[in-house]
C-alpha cells in the first residue's frame, strides 16, 4: 500500500519537478556488518554474504568479512555454513534442505579484535512457514494494459492456479526464470504478494474469475521470449517482515518534504544497531510452462 | 481602543461608520475630536463611542483610502448616537494600501506578533501562476516560513505545520492546500482579511500550539450588484455579491476553477481518461434585521481531483458552513453566537490488482459557540466565551476489495476507525488601559478535551506495545484532560510614535496530524490525544519594541521570542502512519524549545510600498529514542530568513512589485554509508536527524499591473497582471533523492527542484 501511495505522489510531482546532478558533503562513520543470507527447504548449498558498509559515493570499495563463523540451527540440527576459498565473503553450507514450519537461527561470528574473545557475534531468527503443496499450472495470458491502444510488443501475464492455505498470514515472493536464467535477480524485480485476501481460495480459479480476481505475478515480452522457452516460477512462502524489509528499500534512497526523515532499512539482525541486512527463511513451489509463439 | 480624555462629566457619543456604497462596517476609523485632542478607533463592527463633556464639538473620521469626514455635534447633557457613511476615495485607492488598521496600530495596540493583511496588499505581491494567495503571503511574514517549496503548509516560530488553526469565518480548516499545496483554498476574491496570531494569541482562540491564522469573508452589504474576478493561465474565478429585500439582505456567491485538466486529451493516448481539477465555491448570506441583530451564514466547498486513467485516483477535499448571530445588547455589550461545522475527507482509489482498494480517512467537527464583547469604559474592555465541539476523526475507511491491504494496515476490510472527541473552552480576557501610557491584557482560557466512544482503545506499554485492548461504548467518555491557559500582554508607550510591549501566552494542543512529512500533505489525517498520548504544551514569551517614524508612514519593530515545549511528539524511526490505528505507538514524546528574534520594516503608504523582514530562529527538540536521546534541530529550524516585498506605483494605473525571500537551507538527515543487498543499495544512517541542511533556499518574483483604459462600460474596471515567479531561476531544492545506476551500479545523488522561472498572466476585472 505505502509502495503505491508514493508512486501516485511521485508520479505527479516527478511531472512537475526537474532533477539535477549535485555533490553534498557526507559525515563519514563506522562500517557495519552486512548479512544477506537466506536458508529454504529445496535441496541446494545455501548461501550467507557477508561484506561490510562502505563510505556512501564508494562502492568500489566493499570490504567483505573472511574469516567468519557462520551456522543456522533450528534448536537441534546445527548446519555450517563454510567460506568459499575463491569467493571471500561467500559462505555456503553442503547440500541440505530445511524443514517448513520451523524456527531457523543464524549464528555469525565476524573477526573483531575490539571484543574480548576476538569476535563479534550477530544472530538472526526467522520462521520457514508453510507453504502450498502444488501449484497446478502456469499460464500465459496476453494483456494490453491501454485496452483498445494496438502495442507494439504483446506483452504476457503470468498466472500460477493453486489452492491457497486457510493461513491469511503467508506472503509469497516470486522468483522468475526463463531457461534457467533468474529474471529476479535483484530485490527490485521481485513481487511480493500476502495472500489475506485470498487465504483458502482456489486461486486464479472459477471463484476468482467471478470476482474478476485474478493474481498474476508476472509479465513478460514477447520479444524477448523464443518459441519452446520455459518459464519456471518459484513460490517463496516468506515471513511478512521480510517482505516488509524487501519494501522499505525503495524508501531509503533520499528525503523529500512528503516523507518523514529517512532512517536505517529494518533489520533482523540482532544486536541492534550493530549490522545491517537480512536472513530469511523460505519454503518453495516451482512450477513450468513453455512459451509458444502464435502464428 | 486607546483613548486619552480629562476627567469632567462626560457624555458617550456613539456610532457605527459603514463605507456608503457597500454598506461594509469599517474597522479601524480615527474617530478623532480635534479641540480636546481625543479620538477613539472603530471596532470590527465599525463601532465607536467617545465620551464628551457637553457643549459644540467637531468629530473628524478619517481612513486610509476613503474622503474624510467632519460632524459639527452639540451634546447635551445625555448620550448620543451618530452613524457615518464614508464615501471611497477613488483618486487615492492605487495611491494607498487600504488598512482596516488604526494608522499607528503599530505602536498604539496591545497585541503584538500579529499581522493583518487585506487583500489589497496580498493582490500586490507576485505570486506563482498569477494566482495571489493568503498563506502564500502569509509565508513572507516575519516569523513564518514556507514548510516546502510551492507547499501551503507553514512553519510559525519553529512551529509544526499542524500547530496553526486555520479559521475560515471561525470555521476550522483542516488542510487548506489545491493543488497538493501550489494553491491554497481561500479564494482572494472573497477573502475580506486574513489575521495571523504567531504569540500572544487572544484566549477566545485555542486547540494550536503555534499560531491562529483567522480568514474572513467578506460581509458588505453593496448597494447594487458587484463583482470581481480573474482569468489566470491556470484558474478563473468569479465572485458576485448583490443586496436582496431591500439591502437588508446580502448574498456572496464565489466560485473558482481550474482548467489543467483539459489539456489531458491532447497530451496522447495512454493517459486518455485521465483528470485533474480543483475547484472551491464560497457563499456568504448576511441578513439585518434590525439596528441590533444581524445574521451571517457562510459556508465553503472545495474539491481536488487527480485520476490516473482507471488505474488510480486520489481525491480530497473541505467543506464547512458557519451561521454567525450578531446582537448588539447595547452600545457597551455585544454578542456572537456562532454554530459551525468543518469536514475534511481525503480517498485514495487504486485498481490495480491485487492492490485494489479505496481508502478513506478525514476529519469533521461541529462547534458551538457564544461570546461576548463588553466595553465597560474607556479604559477597560472585557471579552468573554464559552463553547462546545464534537470531534471525529477518521482514521481509515479501507475499502480492500483485493484483500492484499490487510496484512500492510491494521484495518480490517471494510471497516471503519474512528476516534472521536469532545472540546470544551471558558475564556475571559480584560483589556485594561491602566494609564494613558500603560495598558495591558489579561485573561484565561479553560479547555478541555475529552475522548469519546465508541472506540477499540489500545493501551501501551512503556516499549510501545500494544498489552490490552480496552473497548468503550457509544458516547463513553474515557478520557479528560483540563487545562488553564493564561494569557497576559502588557504594553508601554513610551511616546506617540513607540512603545514597548511584552506577552505570555500558554496553548494546549489536543489534535495532531498523523504524519511524519513536514511539508504538509492530502494524505494528513489528525489524531487526538488519548490515555497513550497528553497534549503538547506551549509557553511562549516575547518582548517587542515598536516604532513608528514619518507619521506612521514606517512600521519599524523587533520581537524577540521564547517557546518552551513539553510533551512534544515526533515520530520514531521507520513509522507507519497511514491508516494506522495504531498510532499512539508510533510516537515519542519529549521536549522542545524555540527561540528567535524577527525584525520589520513596513511602509504603508506612498508610491513605494511593502516591507524588509529579517528572523533569525531556532527550533530544537530533545525526545527519547530519537536522534539518540541528544537535543535535535527540529525539520522548521530554519535560522536565518530575509525577505524583501516592494510595490512601486509608477503611475495611478501602472505599479511594479518584487519580492525576494532567502531562507536557510531546511533540515535534513543525510546517510554516511551504504549496503547493497540482493542487487539493490541502500543507504545507512548513523541514527542522527537533520544534523545535514538542503542548500540555502532563495528567489525573486516579479510583476506589473495595468489598470487598462474604462472605455466601455463606466462601471467595468480591469487590469492586466504579467508575473514572473522565481526570476533568476534559481533551482531550490525540494528533494534529494540518491539513484543507482542500473549498468555501473555507482549511486549518484539528484535535487529535486519543482519551478524554475514560472511567467504568467492573468486578467482580473471589477464591476
Amino acid at each position: 500500500m505505502r509502495k503505491n501511495f508514493w508512486i501516485l505522489l511521485l508520479m505527479v510531482f516527478g511531472l512537475l519537478s526537474c532533477r539535477e546532478d549535485i555533490v553534498i558533503d557526507l559525515e563519514e562513520g563506522n562500517p557495519l556488518v552486512g548479512v544477506e543470507g537466506s536458508f529454504t527447504d529445496e535441496y541446494k548449498r545455501h548461501e550467507v554474504i557477508l561484506s561490510y558498509t562502505s563510505d556512501f559515493y564508494q562502492a568500489d570499495a566493499i570490504r567483505m568479512v573472511s574469516g567468519a563463523k557462520v551456522a543456522v540451527t533450528d534448536g537441534v540440527d546445527t548446519i555450517p555454513y563454510l567460506e568459499q576459498e575463491d569467493r571471500p565473503g561467500h559462505y555456503l553450507t553442503d547440500s541440505v534442505a530445511g524443514k517448513k514450519n520451523t524456527l531457523y537461527r543464524l549464528m555469525v561470528s565476524v573477526p573483531d579484535v575490539g571484543e574480548p574473545d576476538g569476535y563479534k557475534h550477530l544472530t538472526a531468527e526467522s520462521y520457514m512457514n508453510d507453504n502450498i503443496e502444488v501449484i497446478d499450472s502456469l499460464v500465459l495470458k496476453p494483456f494490453n494494459l491501454f485496452q483498445g491502444i494496438p502495442m507494439k510488443d504483446t506483452m504476457y501475464m503470468i498466472y500460477p492456479y493453486f489452492q491457497s492455505l486457510p493461513d491469511p498470514s503467508i506472503v509469497f515472493m516470486i522468483h522468475l526464470y526463463e531457461d534457467g536464467i533468474s529474471q529476479s535477480d535483484t530485490l527490485t524485480k521481485v513481487l511480493a504478494i500476502p495472500m489475506a485476501g485470498y487465504a483458502g481460495y482456489y486461486v486464479n480459479g472459477p471463484e476468482f474469475l467471478v470476482t474478476n480476481m485474478e493474481i498474476a505475478v508476472g509479465m513478460v515480452k514477447s520479444s524477448e521470449l523464443h518459441d519452446g522457452e520455459v518459464i519456471r516460477l518459484d513460490l517463496l512462502s516468506i515471513p511478512l517482515d521480510y517482505m516488509t524489509f524487501v519494501y522499505s528499500l525503495s524508501f531509503s534512497m533520499g528525503s523529500n518534504p512528503m516523507m518523514g526523515p529517512p532512517t536505517n532499512v529494518i533489520t533482523n539482525i540482532q544486536p541492534a544497531g550493530e549490522a545491517v541486512g537480512w536472513f530469511y527463511a523460505a519454503s518453495v513451489v516451482s512450477a513450468e510452462t513453455v512459451y509458444h509463439k502464435m502464428k | 481602543m486607546l483613548q486619552a480624555t480629562d476627567a469632567q462629566v462626560k457624555y458617550r457619543v456613539s456610532g457605527v461608520v459603514s463605507d456608503v456604497e457597500t454598506g461594509e462596517k469599517l474597522m479601524g476609523v480615527a474617530v478623532f475630536e480635534k479641540k480636546l485632542q481625543v479620538g477613539a478607533v472603530t471596532d470590527e463592527k465599525g463601532f465607536y463611542e467617545l465620551d464628551l463633556p457637553a457643549g459644540s464639538h467637531t468629530l473628524q473620521f478619517s481612513f486610509l483610502g476613503y474622503v474624510s469626514d467632519e460632524k459639527m455635534i452639540d451634546v447635551k447633557g445625555k448620550a448620543m448616537t451618530l452613524n457615518i457613511r464614508l464615501k471611497e476615495d477613488v483618486t487615492k485607492l492605487s495611491e494607498v494600501v487600504i488598512s482596516s488598521q488604526k494608522t499607528d496600530h503599530n505602536v498604539s495596540q496591545m497585541a503584538m506578533s500579529v499581522q493583518s493583511l487585506d487583500m489589497i496588499t496580498i493582490k500586490k505581491i507576485p505570486a506563482l501562476m498569477g494566482e495571489v494567495d493568503v498563506i502564500k503571503t502569509i509565508q513572507l511574514l516575519p516569523g513564518v516560513q514556507a514548510a516546502s517549496e510551492g507547499s501551503s503548509g507553514f512553519s510559525v516560530r519553529g512551529g509544526g505545520t499542524d500547530e496553526n488553526l486555520i479559521l475560515l469565518d471561525d470555521a476550522p480548516i483542516y488542510n487548506a492546500s489545491h493543488f497538493l499545496g501550489f494553491f491554497s483554498v481561500f479564494n482572494n476574491d472573497v477573502v475580506k482579511e486574513a489575521t495571523l496570531y504567531k504569540g500572544d494569541i487572544p484566549a477566545n482562540f485555542g486547540g494550536r500550539l503555534s499560531s491562529v491564522l483567522d480568514v474572513n469573508v467578506k460581509d458588505e452589504m453593496p448597494k447594487k450588484i458587484t463583482g470581481q474576478g480573474g482569468v489566470g493561465l491556470v484558474t478563473s474565478r468569479l465572485t458576485v455579491e448583490a443586496p436582496l429585500f431591500n439591502q437588508q439582505t446580502s448574498l456572496l456567491l464565489g466560485g473558482r476553477t481550474t482548467y489543467a485538466g483539459l489539456v489531458i486529451p491532447f497530451m496522447g493516448e495512454e493517459i486518455k481518461g485521465s483528470d485533474i481539477y480543483f475547484y472551491d465555491l464560497n457563499a456568504k448570506l448576511t441578513q439585518r434585521i434590525n439596528n441590533n441583530n444581524r445574521l451571517f451564514l457562510s459556508a465553503y466547498h472545495g474539491r481536488d481531483r487527480f485520476q490516473v486513467r482507471d488505474m488510480m485516483g486520489l481525491g480530497y477535499g473541505n467543506s464547512s458552513v458557519t451561521m454567525k448571530w450578531n446582537h448588539i445588547f447595547s452600545p457597551r455589550l455585544t454578542s456572537n453566537l456562532t454554530l459551525l461545522g468543518s469536514k475534511y475527507q481525503y480517498s485514495i482509489d487504486i485498481w490495480f490488482d491485487p492492490y485494489d482498494f479505496t481508502l478513506k480517512a478525514g476529519s469533521q467537527s461541529a462547534e458551538l459557540k457564544y461570546d461576548f464583547t463588553m466595553l465597560w469604559n474607556e479604559n477597560h474592555t472585557s471579552r468573554w466565551g464559552i463553547s462546545s465541539g464534537f470531534l471525529s476523526l477518521e482514521q481509515g475507511q479501507l475499502d480492500d476489495r483485493g484483500g492484499a491491504l490487510s496484512q500492510y494496515l491494521s484495518v480490517d476490510s471494510m471497516t471503519v476507525v474512528r476516534r472521536k472527541g469532545l472540546d470544551h473552552a471558558f475564556y475571559f480576557t480584560h483589556d485594561h488601559t491602566i494609564t494613558p501610557r500603560f495598558s495591558m491584557r489579561y485573561g484565561l482560557r479553560l479547555s478541555c478535551f475529552q475522548n469519546i466512544g465508541e472506540e477499540d482503545f489500545y493501551v501501551f506499554n512503556e516499549n510501545h506495545q500494544v498489552f490490552d485492548t480496552i473497548h468503550y461504548k457509544r458516547g463513553e467518555v474515557f478520557n479528560t484532560e483540563f487545562h488553564p491557559e493564561p494569557r497576559l500582554a502588557a504594553m508601554f508607550r513610551i511616546d506617540e510614535v513607540s512603545s514597548v510591549k511584552a506577552s505570555y501566552s500558554r496553548t494546549f494542543q489536543y489534535v495532531q496530524v498523523a504524519s511524519a512529512a513536514t511539508g504538509g500533505l492530502p494524505f494528513d489525517v489528525w489524531f487526538p490525544i488519548s490515555p497513550n498520548v497528553k497534549p503538547q504544551r506551549s509557553d511562549q514569551f516575547a518582548i517587542g519594541y515598536f516604532r513608528n517614524f514619518h507619521h506612521d508612514a514606517i512600521e519599524t519593530s523587533v520581537e524577540l521570542y521564547y517557546k518552551n515545549l513539553n510533551n512534544v511528539m515526533d515520530f520514531k524511526d521507520n513509522a507507519m502512519t497511514y491508516g494506522n490505528v495504531l498510532i499512539d505507538g508510533e510516537l515519542r514524546i519529549g521536549k522542545g524549545r524555540s527561540f528567535g528574534a524577527e525584525f520589520l520594516v513596513r511602509k504603508n503608504t506612498g508610491k513605494l510600498t511593502g516591507w524588509i523582514s529579517y528572523t533569525y530562529s531556532r527550533s530544537y527538540r530533545t525526545i527519547p529514542d530519537i536522534n539518540l536521546g541528544k537535543e535535535y534541530r527540529s525539520p522548521y529550524d530554519r535560522p536565518h530568513n530575509f525577505v524583501i516585498v516592494a510595490n512601486y506605483d509608477i503611475t495611478p494605473k501602472l505599479s511594479v512589485a518584487a519580492n525576494w525571500i532567502y531562507n536557510t537551507g531546511q533540515p535534513v538527515t543525510y546517510p554516511y554509508g551504504q549496503y547493497t543487498l540482493g542487487g539493490v543499495t541502500y543507504a545507512i544512517y548513523n541514527g542522527s536527524r537533520n544534523e545535514s541542511r538542503y542548500p540555502a533556499y532563495h528567489r525573486m518574483d516579479l510583476s506589473l499591473t495595468w489598470q487598462l483604459p474604462d472605455r466601455r462600460w463606466k462601471r467595468w474596471d480591469s487590469e492586466l497582471n504579467v508575473s514572473v515567479y522565481n526570476a533568476y531561476a534559481h533551482h531550490n531544492t525540494w528533494a534529494v533523492t540518491f539513484t543507482q545506476d542500473k549498468e555501473s551500479g555507482d549511486v549518484k545523488t539528484e535535487k529535486m527542484y519543482l519551478f524554475s522561472t514560472v511567467p504568467s498572466i492573468s486578467y482580473q476585472f471589477k464591476f
